[in-house]
């Protein structure tokens, strides 16, 4: 793949890149500048790692077989690992080893809902958000956070 | 900011806490970002959760991104992944028994082929003019703009006479071919090592 010689050609090929991005408003650069808000938030943290997404096993087993209608995730970070469901109405998950945690979830635009585990470290927050988001379980001793992953 | 500070400059200031560091990263690499994207046919709210997804990640990876060259290609991947996981949602709130007619953007066969060749050829091109140097970049993009702007306009956007429009437009060029074979051959040798 290489680039052609003549300066009219590859300004002609240029412009079609740049008109394949579509127009990039004021609103999107200033989202994307935003992001640099949450930098700092979880620096001093590992971040737990998605060890397994049902839609990607799904994807790599049979190329458009119908999905199902539940996501399953799993999160393994220092102190926990946090399994969640993601259904069109609710999000649901549970932490193992079970124990009392606050559970958030962040948007970008900061922390949008809460709740606090049961007795099996069972938790339910509701309809999942169309945009990222960033799952969050603290205790005393111990504090898990995904990365930012769309649900 | 030094207008011909480089993308490798950028991302570790950056990840040091330069806020206008990374501003100059989102302005280089939006194009990039918005034409994976739209490839996949995804545009409106869509198209945004994607995007901000793919920027929040790369805020989180910034301490981890060791080698500046690999910037690019993990821009790229990441927001393909995120387009291929969000049509796949969608498709999992379709009704079952709904048939789902493939838009205009889901070709087929060999025209599905030429479709993809064509969008990672512009995916290199957008790539090669994120790390020209400011000047040159912004140049470039001018001369392309739709509907086309006169060198006056340009050079007074720029702040640039307009005798000096001609030259840089060459040299750009010039340092956008050389870009592009850099990272071509980048490419080469990641697809070699896995």
């Amino acid at each position: 793949m290489t680039l052609p010689g003549d300066d009219e050609t590859l300004l002609a090929e240029l412009r079609d890149a740049l008109a394949s991005a579509g127009p990039i408003g004021e609103h999107a650069l200033a989202q994307a500048r935003g992001a640099y808000a949450w930098r700092t938030v979880d620096e001093d943290l590992a971040l737990a790692e998605l060890v397994y997404d049902s839609s990607v096993e799904e994807r790599a087993l049979v190329r458009g077989a119908a999905a199902s209608a539940v996501r399953t995730l799993v999160f393994e970070g220092e102190h926990a690992v946090l399994e969640v469901e993601v259904a069109p109405d609710a999000v649901s998950g549970r932490v193992v080893p079970a124990s009392r945690m606050q559970v958030s979830l962040d948007t970008p635009e900061g922390t949008a809902r809460t709740t606090t585990t049961d007795d099996m470290g069972g938790f339910t927050l509701g309809a999942p958000p169309s945009g990222p988001v960033k799952l969050r379980c603290r205790s005393a001793t111990a504090h898990v956070a995904t990365e930012w992953i769309r649900l | 900011m030094d207008d011909t500070v480089s993308v490798r400059e950028l991302v570790g200031a950056a990840a040091g806490g330069d806020q206008n560091a990374w501003s100059h990263l989102v302005e280089r690499y939006m194009p990039l970002v918005r034409s994976v994207i739209r490839s996949y046919g995804l545009t409106g709210q869509n198209a945004e959760d994607v995007a901000q997804t793919l920027w929040l990640r790369l805020v989180e990876h910034l301490g981890d991104i060791r080698e500046p060259r690999a910037l690019p290609g993990w821009i790229t991947t990441t927001t393909r992944n995120e387009c291929l996981q969000l049509l796949k949602s969608t498709r999992r709130t379709v009704p079952v028994g709904a048939v789902v007619e493939p838009g205009p953007s889901v070709p087929a066969g060999p025209a599905l082929d030429e479709a993809l060749l064509r969008a990672e050829r512009r995916e290199a091109l957008l790539q090669a003019l994120a790390e020209l140097p400011d000047h040159q970049r912004r140049l470039l993009v001018l001369l392309v703009a739709d509907p086309p702007l006169s060198y006056a306009e340009i050079g007074r956007r720029l702040g640039i006479p307009v005798g000096s429009i001609g030259p840089t437009r060459a040299r750009a060029l010039q340092r956008l071919r050389e870009c592009h074979t850099v990272i071509a051959m980048s490419e080469t040798r990641r697809e070699a090592n896995t």
